[in-house]
């Protein structure tokens, strides 16, 4: 059985340590290099070379320093996390004592009246126990390593500080979920074994973590499992949802699972609240939205694509988006018409049909008729991606929209990953974070732009006009 | 009188004054550096032991490295200090030598 155990005034007091350990290691740094700085020079014979090895000396302690640092930091989030959880439970302790049924007086030696509850959770605790908690682990650490590659402080200081708020909250709300689960079981074989005292304690236990993980908003996990201890009967139906969600992913087959992954919403709805239960929801209500197959009103972008030659293994894009073959996790691996595909990547040519403009921006177009719903969120992605590079390679000065703008960052948080995987998983929640959530109906065509310098004026570099060309470049969108 | 004495300029190899004060400095670098070391150990320790869950498992996973890795520096930082030690310099000094002039 695992045993959790997190002791926060010690933790502290490690943190405390940690920082003066860390800065220990830069003062060091800096007196090494006063100590070799301005040795005698002996014509180049001493004091380059001394201060050489000062300046190796100072570099590894910085190093050190800086990486002590961080650590105290991740701590002290984690520590920050449990202690907002305490809190929430402190909260409640007093109306908990009142009113939970292990505080009813009962005839000793009796079953409490309570007692049906308990044996129904204990049934519902070995099926959770062995359909669940597997998925629920292993859900959460797939989350969590697919983030683990992007949080470069130096080169990535956002997506880093993305990543780490992620990476705590998921752990801490381990932690907590762990501990919640680990009293069920012990309440459930209590009640199994007739030991209505250490039952009652542990149904209290239970009615108590379950308010703190409500509290702390892990309130769809939390409800499932009072379902647990209130209404046996729901079990196959509301566990069995919870768990084909997170069965989903473990799976591969959740198509709607990317868009969880989004900078903002992520940031908000996993850290700040231990993690899964918003967005389990998320889950839920994305992939409500994925169609099945391409909907009318995505016509005139398959249309595009068919006459763009977009391919994908080799078959015509826009067959296989009608048939529904493709699914929504490939659609980013489509090709692009006149590109050079790299990887899962694309860089970009330029297209003879359209003079001055790419083929990835034409993409863009194409994906920006597509882009309702989750079927053409991944082209959409990998398009940006393209015109951002572009731009980059380029060295082209956009237009100030800050649409494409944040595109154009977004890629640079990615790709500066040198195109991994995690690379691309940045540029996706970036992307979608800024623009998906209030990209309906608000979202212009994706011009690119080129600054003409001469006139002062912006240049239209590609496009497909959906309402006639615009002459100037676009103010920047309010949503 | 076949013989005289002509000032000659020749080459050594010294040791600089200033080689055996750095070094000396940088060994009490070294001995703070270790002391952070063992502290750094100790701290995982007491993690360790104090505290338990997912979180203190990842966390010492990464942390684990840094009480050797901090050792590691001190070494290098000591290496270095002997390494300036023993640094060797060419001074050029005069001397006289004797020759044989004949008469």
């Amino acid at each position: 059985m695992a045993n959790i155990r997190v002791d926060l005034p010690y933790l502290r007091q490690a943190i405390a340590n940690l920082r003066l350990n860390a800065e220990g290691h830069r003062t060091i740094a800096d007196t090494a290099l006063q100590i070799t700085r301005g040795a005698p020079s002996y014509d180049g014979e001493f004091g380059p070379r001394v201060e050489a090895d000062g300046l190796e000396i100072h570099s590894q302690y910085m190093q050190r320093h800086r990486e002590i640092s961080e650590q105290a930091d991740h701590v002290e989030r984690i520590v920050d996390a449990f202690e907002a959880a305490d809190l929430a439970y402190r909260d409640r302790f007093e109306q908990l004592l009142v009113a939970s049924p292990a505080s009813d007086p009962r005839p000793n030696g009796d079953r409490p009246w309570w007692a049906p509850l308990i044996i129904g959770m204990a049934d519902g605790w070995d099926w959770y126990d062995q359909n669940v908690n597997p998925v629920v682990y292993s859900a959460m650490g797939a989350i969590a390593d697919s983030l683990k590659s992007i949080g470069d402080p130096n080169r990535n200081p956002r997506m880093a500080a993305f990543h780490r708020m992620l990476w705590d909250g998921l752990e801490s709300w381990e932690d907590i979920a762990r501990m919640y689960a680990l009293t069920v079981g012990y309440t459930a074989q209590a009640g199994l074994e007739g030991r209505w005292d250490d039952a009652g304690r542990g149904f209290q236990g239970v009615v108590q973590e379950e308010l703190e993980l409500a509290k702390a908003g892990v309130q769809g996990v939390g409800l499932l499992i009072w379902g647990i201890v209130t209404t046996p009967f729901r079990l196959p139906q509301d566990i069995g949802e919870f768990a084909s969600a997170i069965d989903e992913r473990g799976q591969g087959l959740d198509r709607g699972w990317d868009v969880i992954f989004t900078g903002t919403m992520l940031a908000g709805d996993v850290s700040g609240t231990y993690a899964l239960a918003r967005p389990l929801g998320l889950v839920n209500r994305v992939n409500r939205l994925v169609p099945q197959k391409v909907p009318a009103s995505l016509e005139p972008g398959v249309q595009i694509l068919e006459q763009t030659g977009a391919s994908f293994r080799g078959q015509n894009v826009g067959r296989l988006l009608r048939s529904g073959e493709v699914p929504v996790e490939t659609v980013e691996g489509i090709g692009v018409a006149g590109g050079i595909r790299r990887g899962s990547g694309i860089l970009v040519t330029a297209d003879a049909k359209y003079p001055g403009s790419t083929s990835a921006a034409l993409f863009e177009e194409v994906a920006h008729t597509l882009q309702r719903g989750s079927l053409g969120l991944g082209a959409e992605v990998e398009a940006k991606a393209a015109v951002a590079q572009w731009v980059l390679n380029n060295k082209v000065e956009v237009n100030p929209s800050w649409y494409l703008s944040r595109d154009i960052f977004a890629f640079q948080n990615g790709f500066a990953q040198g195109g991994t995987e995690g690379g691309l998983a940045a540029i996706r929640q970036l992307l979608i974070s800024e623009n998906y959530p209030n990209i309906y109906n608000v979202m212009r065509p994706g011009f690119l732009y080129i600054r003409d310098f001469l006139t002062d004026s912006w240049i239209i570099a590609s496009g497909i006009p959906h309402d006639g060309l615009q002459d100037s470049a676009p103010q920047p969108t309010t949503p | 009188m076949p013989f005289v004495q002509i000032p000659v300029r020749r080459p050594k190899e010294i040791v600089p004054l200033e080689a055996e004060l750095i070094a000396a400095q940088l060994h009490g670098l070294r001995e703070r550096g270790e002391a952070l070391a063992a502290e750094l150990a100790s701290i995982q320790s007491g993690l360790d032991q104090n505290w338990n869950g997912a979180a203190k498992r990842r966390f010492l996973l990464d942390f684990a490295v840094q009480p050797g890795a901090s050792a590691a520096d001190s070494a290098m930082l000591g290496e270095k200090a002997d390494r300036i030690a023993r640094l060797q310099v060419t001074v050029w000094q005069t001397v006289l030598e004797t020759i044989y002039e004949p008469g």
